[in-house]
């Protein structure tokens, strides 16, 4: 059986999506969950690159790991770092 | 093994997210997460619109000097999600900083974080 190595790589980033996704939600610390939401961004770019929309991709990893984790962490410094009882 | 195919993997990532995004949204107290949840959402909708688009073995939408018109219409990918979903990612992230915007307000309000309490003060 020939195992189809890019197919791999799109099965662990699709599984790094998911898990990335439930690990920012879950996550108390609120900087470590716009880092975890970051990375996800990234292995999202990379599906978007593998489904033939390159400048999506380009986009995607700019916007996602700069711009919104960016944002999320001027919320967090105006604001508190942990998740209140 | 089943044999999936890259728009099947995409389509089920897209699923996931949606999925992870919606139930963030409705359950999480907290609202920065609130706002994590909600990029997760449109990252979704958007994999979908992509995943859509997509041609088994064709090639990217991109129309290089010297390239056949007729085999490149045959054989790209569809250019409308990718436009509408490029316009979206732009759109999101504005969308995102009125969000953290309104949130800082609220803070400097109410002096929390949680969603239960801020709307339980704004009926006062």
């Amino acid at each position: 059986m020939i195992i189809d190595s890019f197919m791999v790589i799109a099965y662990i980033m699709v599984v790094g999506i998911t898990v990335g996704a439930v690990a920012a939600l879950l996550q108390k610390d609120l900087l470590r969950a716009a880092f975890i939401s970051g990375a996800e961004s990234i292995a999202l770019a990379f599906i978007f690159q593998a489904l033939l929309a390159p400048d999506l991709g380009v986009t995607q990893a700019i916007v996602g790991t700069v711009l919104l984790p960016g944002l999320i962490i001027l919320a967090i410094f105006k604001t508190r770092r942990t998740e209140e009882e | 093994m089943i044999e999936i195919s890259l728009q099947l993997l995409a389509f089920i990532a897209a699923a996931a997210l949606v999925i992870i995004g919606l139930a963030g949204l409705l359950l999480m107290d907290n609202l920065i997460k609130k706002i994590i949840a909600f990029t997760l959402l449109s990252d979704g909708v958007n994999l979908l619109l992509v995943a859509v688009g997509y041609v088994q073995g064709g090639v990217a939408a991109i129309l290089e000097p010297g390239d056949s018109v007729t085999e490149f219409v045959n054989n790209a990918v569809l250019v409308f999600p990718v436009g509408i979903v490029l316009t979206n990612i732009v759109i999101g992230v504005s969308t995102t900083a009125i969000l953290v915007a309104l949130v800082i307000m609220l803070y400097r309000r109410h002096g929390t974080l949680k969603a239960s309490k801020v709307l339980k003060e704004e009926k006062r």
